[in-house]
């Protein structure tokens, strides 16, 4: 009997203009914004290919460790397709060194910064709001139209069971609606697999069943919220103007005005600024304290016939000398030693500021969390971003897994007995060090005894300055400088995973599944006693 | 004692709208609004409508605040950066052009408090140029819609009308009180107009309460300022929100006098709002993608590197020569006025590339923009944005006034260095300038000009006609479907 209450239903919504109009809606909507986003994908995909081939590159021909700065890229996720996310407003690449401790990445991908005021749409959204709708649609009307149409009491007639007749009802439209969200979805797998040419792997497969039955969940929701309605209302159209008002405010108004009122009320600019401000402080006394130990070195301070001429520095403190005499490079040597150890140090200092920052803007978090915890869309989009590997969470994973790599790398580092050598700032060989006056055709202890600065000018006379070039360049296309890094540890990051995605969201899953048991129970308890008349 | 309203005492047979058919409409708008006034939905939209006027408020002033200190802030940066520098200097200091924050955020937000509000620009060649934003807001939250009152006009009011119209015509029919009501002698067009002026002022009134009491939380406890232009554009915005009301009132009217019961009216409703809501504007962004793609990353860097080997190709290497002072004047700097070209060849290409590709961009959003409008929920978006001055106009503004305000940087220097005669005057290289400081004070500074209403109601003109028409259009289907109704 159930069967029959099944395909009367289903059929009943499949033959239903209502229906029609939002499966197509849906459809168009879900095709084009794969098409889109899937573009996009190969876009960010093969850039981020090119930066790490392009880093790779780099560093083969890095010749000292302070310039040795690997960076740690992340992929873009397929499956954020499908759910965009936080991918679009994140960024993606750290670089990591001694003198810091990732907490956040550079290159936030986001394409257009003018086309702000059209909110972009992913299947997530599609399905929240449109399939949404078509559950509240499809059920609003489920017991009061029978009911006015009479043929509740016809079917009850016919010795049919109520437990079957609400079963099948919501047997009926779940199925329908799964039957919009299928092609919705399959549509959007074609597309995926289509248009970026890759197959997703077994895992993404599993993420990709955990999302369709996350929207499943929701739907059903949705579907049982509207059946209540039409249990408690007079008529269709008051159980629908109830449904619809619900249907704005749960899905569009309460997430974006939480959003709205977490992100301006929550004084994350003041905090901020005093993160800034404590780091800047931190900053110049680290500063000063290098300047001190300087100072402490007098060779280091005065020019001399000792002081290389060649000096490169780069980001992070990224140094290299050429042409410095051995006791120059022994003072240098104390005081890099003295800057990489204080520089950890201090690093650790900056890091403990940015995470009492990153404590002001989880607060932020949690206020939204709290304000759209009753609506049911909001549920959704947090099951399905971590689903797709596309949620804040995994972004945490990635620089939490920057900063175990950073730990590696200074073990690494150490290992080599990096930190406080002469290969930290020069590649100039102990045993064939070239001080400049050489170029002159004089010793150390020559120059010291003429003029010193008389001396520097005359390396720009044009004979002596293709000399110096010529050195210049055997060195730069001296393969044999740069650093061995067969050993050095890579970064290597695993990636959203099902079963730790699943687990994130564990909370959200059953709160979603709670409210369905909770739904389907107030549904039956009302139908247990409605009058068919 | 008070006695209960009775909505159906109104039509009790009297002879007055028999004598004087002018007075139908009438009795009829307050038959109505009797109905309407008593009805729980119009509490729960009037309560929607003015909560969601507050929170945006609130929301919005509180980021206003923010903003503005966040600006304030590196203003003082800058002129602590350019206290005490030379001509010299200035050349290689990053001067900002900062767009104020947007006072009529309140009203229409347009995507302001995203968009890029911050351009810093050099007048060295060697110095480039940044676009970006004073204001970051907590990106661990999703980018929040604004809650302005366009979001108000847009997602609610068009909700709340279909609502409260749905049922004027197919509810009554099913009820068999439209058979009564159109035997009195009012024509059917009065008591359509009369279904229709009711339902306005009940859109009307949460409508105008609510953005008075976003202008008083604005004003007194956000601390808004509004200037004379301002006021205008509040004004317009209003009559803007209530032309928006009577079109869609006059959409669910028409539905309903197409449809035969009260429930197909509002399903039918229901799916033309997701349609004109969300489905279309999102089409119109996806389109926009499609059709007027922005240049990718990869291309932007192929492009830069060719420039880069067309320039030291022109110059055939000799482009990065800087010497000491003490040989460039041995031969009157020869060679770095060379570099000084060269480089100045490479910002000006450089600079080409960058404007096209903020163009590329401005015309993709601009499309999305006009595809959009397909919806008239989004095209009553983008005429708030034309008459204001806001969103993609806004920013256009801001960039075009930003680039001008390098010429002026430039000639101020330029003039400064000319009345140096020990100054070398290759300009802008640091090191070959003029070493007389500066006056801090004498240095322009940047101050946007918003958008004057004039020019945004000349904007509007075309957006305005095809909505009138539009409504128009409506009117006129809406009377005419009534006036063929089978009660």
């Amino acid at each position: 009997m159930l069967g029959a209450v099944v395909r009367k239903e289903f059929l009943n919504h499949v033959a239903s203009f209502r229906f029609w109009v939002v499966a197509v809606l849906a459809l168009v909507l879900a095709a084009s914004s794969t098409s889109i986003a899937a573009r996009d994908y190969n876009e960010r995909l093969r850039g981020y290919r090119e930066r790490r081939a392009d880093h790779e590159r780099k560093l083969a021909t890095v010749t000292v460790y302070s310039s040795l700065q690997p960076a740690a890229l992340r992929p873009p996720e397929l499956l954020s397709i499908l759910d965009q996310g936080f991918d679009a407003q994140l960024g993606t690449d750290v670089t990591i060194d001694v003198f810091s401790i990732p907490t956040r990445a550079a290159r936030a991908q986001r394409g257009n910064e003018l086309l702000v005021s059209i909110p972009a749409v992913d299947l997530t959204r599609i399905v929240g709001v449109v399939l949404g709708l078509l559950a509240l649609l499809l059920s609003h009307d489920a017991f009061t139209g029978e009911r006015a149409a009479g043929t509740l009491r016809t079917t009850f007639a016919h010795a049919v069971s109520r437990r079957t007749v609400l079963a099948g009802k919501i047997l009926g439209g779940l199925l329908t609606l799964a039957l919009s969200l299928t092609a919705a979805l399959c549509a959007s797998l074609a597309l995926l697999m289509l248009q970026t040419a890759t197959a997703p792997s077994p895992d993404q497969w599993l993420r990709i069943a955990g999302l369709a039955l996350a929207y499943g969940g929701y739907l059903s929701l949705m579907l049982l919220l509207g059946l209540i309605l039409s249990l408690h209302a007079r008529s269709s159209s008051s159980a629908l103007v109830i449904a619809v008002l619900f249907w704005l405010v749960a899905v569009l108004v309460l997430p974006e005005s939480a959003r709205a009122l977490a992100s301006s009320v929550t004084g994350t600019q003041e905090a901020r600024r005093e993160a800034e401000r404590a780091e800047r402080g931190l900053a110049a006394a680290y500063e000063k304290r290098l300047a001190a130990e300087l100072r402490r070195q007098p060779i280091l301070v005065t020019f001399s016939g000792d002081t290389p001429v060649s000096f490169m520095s780069g980001k992070h403190r990224a140094v290299l000398h050429r042409f410095g005499s051995a006791a120059y490079y022994a003072a240098l040597q104390r005081y890099y030693r003295f800057e990489v150890e204080t520089g950890i140090r201090s690093a650790e200092k900056l890091y403990e500021i940015d995470r009492r920052y990153d404590e002001r803007l989880r607060e932020g978090e949690r206020l939204v969390t709290v304000l759209s915890a009753a609506s049911p869309s909001f549920l959704l989009d947090r099951i399905s971003q971590s689903l797709a590997g596309t949620s804040i969470a995994e972004q945490d994973g990635f620089l939490a897994s920057c900063r175990a790599f950073r730990r590696t790398f200074l073990g690494y580092l150490e290992r080599r007995q990096a930190l406080g050598s002469w290969r930290w700032f020069t590649d100039d060989r102990p045993e064939q060090l070239h001080p400049w006056p050489e170029f002159l055709g004089l010793t150390l202890d020559q120059a010291a005894a003429a003029d010193v600065s008389g001396l520097f000018r005359r390396l720009t006379d044009p004979a002596v300055e293709t000399r110096v070039q010529e050195a210049r360049q055997a060195l730069e296309q001296d393969a044999t400088r740069h650093l061995p890094l067969a050993d050095m540890p890579r970064f290597s990051y695993a990636g959203p995973r099902f079963h730790a995605a699943l687990g994130r969201v564990a909370p959200e899953i059953l709160v979603l599944l709670a409210l369905n048991a909770l739904a389907a129970a107030a549904a039956w308890l009302r139908f247990r006693r409605y009058a068919t008349v | 004692m008070l006695s209960a309203p009775q909505p159906i005492a109104i039509l009790e047979p009297s002879p007055l709208p028999a004598r004087r058919p002018r007075a139908g409409a009438a009795v009829i708008v307050r038959h109505e609004l009797r109905r309407l006034l008593g009805d729980l939905r119009f509490r729960a939209c009037s309560l929607l409508i003015v909560t969601l006027f507050i929170v945006g408020a609130v929301a919005a002033a509180t980021r206003f605040g923010g903003e503005s200190r966040a600006q304030e802030a590196l203003v003082r940066d800058y002129r602590n950066r350019i206290t005490g520098v030379t001509v010299d200097e200035a050349a290689e200091i990053l001067h900002p052009a900062f767009r104020p924050p947007w006072r009529l955020a309140l009203l229409v937000d347009g995507g302001q408090t995203q968009s890029p509000d911050a351009a810093t620009q050099g007048l060295s060649a060697l110095v480039s140029p940044t676009l970006g934003q004073t204001h970051s807001g907590n990106d661990r939250l999703p980018v929040p819609q604004p809650l302005d009152w366009m979001f108000v006009v847009t997602l609610v009011l068009s909700m709340s009308a279909f609502l409260l119209a749905y049922d004027a015509v197919s509810g009554e029919r099913q009820d068999g009180t439209l058979r009564l009501l159109l035997s009195y002698p009012v024509p059917r067009f009065q008591v359509l107009a009369g279904k229709l002026l009711a339902v306005w002022i009940c859109l009307a009134a949460p409508f105008l309460t609510g953005a008075l009491l976003s202008l008083l939380i604005g004003t007194l406890w956000g601390g808004l300022r509004w200037n004379g232009e301002d006021a205008a554009k509040i004004g317009l915005v209003l009559l803007l929100g209530l032309w928006a009301a009577l079109f869609f009132t006059l959409a669910a009217l028409l539905v309903s006098s197409l449809t035969r019961d009260p429930a197909t009216s509002l399903g039918v409703l229901a799916l033309l709002w997701v349609t004109a809501v969300v489905v279309v504007p999102a089409l119109g962004g996806l389109l926009a993608h499609r059709l007027a793609p922005i240049p990718a990353e990869s291309e932007i860097n192929q492009r830069i590197a060719a420039i880069r080997a067309q320039v030291h190709g022109e110059y055939g290497g000799r482009e990065s020569r800087w010497r000491g002072l003490e040989w460039a004047t041995t031969d009157d700097f020869a060679l770095e006025r060379i570099s000084a070209r060269a480089e100045n060849r490479r910002y000006a290409l450089e600079d080409a590339t960058r404007r096209w590709v903020l163009e590329r961009k401005l015309g993709q959003a601009q499309l999305a923009h006009t595809l959009a409008s397909a919806s008239p929920a989004a095209l009553l978006q983008d005429l708030a944005e034309r008459l204001t001055g806001s969103g993609l106009w806004r920013d256009r503004s801001f960039l075009g006034q930003a680039a001008s305000f390098r010429g002026t940087l430039a000639a101020w220097l330029r003039a400064l260095d000319a009345r140096d005669p020990r100054s070398p005057h290759i300009l802008f290289f640091a090191g070959y300038l003029s070493r007389r400081p500066i006056d801090p004070a004498a240095v322009p500074r940047f101050a946007f000009r918003e958008i004057p209403v004039r020019s945004g109601l000349a904007a509007a003109r075309p957006a305005l006609a095809l909505f009138a028409f539009e409504t128009l259009a409506l009117a006129a289907a809406a009377f005419y479907s009534f006036s063929r109704y089978r009660p």
